[in-house]
């Protein structure tokens, strides 16, 4: 999932932007477009310092003055299982599809990728993920999914191991016709 | 590099046949991995990445920011893990790290507060940024130009 997309889903959570000037901006992220604009609700400003400035009840941050943001790490779990019940839920929407079925379409030539290396490997190798599986890296909390494999770089790849009947079986007969 | 060696082996071939742009398609070897991040303010985060894009924008999973303070021998560390969204724009280089070697750098040196090395930090940057604009000055007087210090602080 690309970094934006990943904005897009925290909506409602707190954290906190340092901006380029190296002021630092406290709030819950009401929005976020595609160029990085952000909408903080219940901000509170302060400078690099520690004094601080001034509280607002709504702030509009420009993109391209961010540095970076930073939040709570435990949201990752929370984003991972949301992305989880989304796959589910396309999974059984979209059994009809077609080769596009593993391709959420969220966004980003990442997945869509994979999504194409996937159904490539699917075939070659009884289906099980593609490429990421083969290197088989343990990342800290991905011990708890399918073989250690990344988390949103490889959602594909995860997805299919999870419905692997039904997915190759479209994978497969899609590839013969 | 256009064409894979054999068929699968060569992972790293294959992802860059296919995309569009090179620059940042080389980031993707590091993904899950922990990775180091200079950023154009001096700042060194460590972290594992998961996620980027073309324009360098990464996430960080249980990001810490490190300082080094090379004349007193001391670090010191964030003491909280936390998910960085860092804009590419600001990223100066990423790097994989070794996890067996990563504690080699540091051996020497003391660990100290995270505030106090933050406000010697802030100090030299000071005194770093003092220096090149008193520098520029002697050469702006001579007619010759000084290169752009281009970083963020």
């Amino acid at each position: 999932m690309l970094p934006i997309f990943m904005l897009m889903s925290l909506k409602g959570q707190p954290l906190l932007i340092e901006l380029k000037t190296g002021e630092t901006i406290n709030g819950t992220l009401e929005s976020v477009d595609n160029w990085m604009n952000l909408v903080l609700k219940e901000a509170i400003k302060s400078d690099f310092q520690g004094d601080q400035f001034s509280k607002c009840d709504e702030i509009y941050i420009k993109g391209t003055q961010i540095k970076c943001l930073r939040l709570s790490n435990d949201i990752i779990d929370k984003l991972k299982e949301q992305q989880q019940q989304q796959q589910q839920q396309q999974q059984r929407d979209h059994y009809g599809g077609g080769y596009r079925n593993n391709n959420s379409g969220n966004g980003g030539y990442n997945q869509n990728r994979q999504g194409g290396g996937n159904n490539r490997y699917n075939n070659n190798r009884g289906g099980r993920g593609g490429r990421f599986n083969g290197q088989n890296r343990q990342g800290g909390y991905n011990n708890n999914n399918n073989n250690g494999r990344g988390g949103y770089h490889n959602r594909n790849n995860r997805s299919n191991n999870n419905n692997t009947g039904n997915t190759n079986a479209n994978n497969n007969a899609n590839n013969n016709q | 590099m256009s064409q894979p060696s054999s068929g699968g082996s060569n992972i790293e071939d294959l992802y860059l046949q296919s995309y569009s742009f090179t620059t940042a398609a080389a980031i993707i070897g590091s993904v899950d991995r922990k990775v180091f991040v200079l950023l154009r303010d001096g700042k060194t985060l460590f972290g594992v990445l998961r996620t980027f894009d073309q324009f360098a924008n990464l996430v960080l999973h249980d990001g810490i920011e490190r300082i080094y303070l090379q004349e007193t021998k001391e670090y010191a560390e964030s003491e909280k893990p936390e998910l960085y969204v860092i804009r590419g724009e600001n990223v100066v280089m990423v790097g994989e790290l070794d996890i067996d070697k990563e504690d080699e750098a540091i051996k020497d040196y003391k660990k100290i507060d995270f505030k106090k090395a933050q406000t010697i930090w802030n100090e030299e940057r000071k005194a770093a940024k003092l220096e090149h604009f008193n520098e520029s000055e002697i050469f702006h007087k001579k007619g010759l130009a000084l290169p752009y210090l281009n970083t963020t602080f």
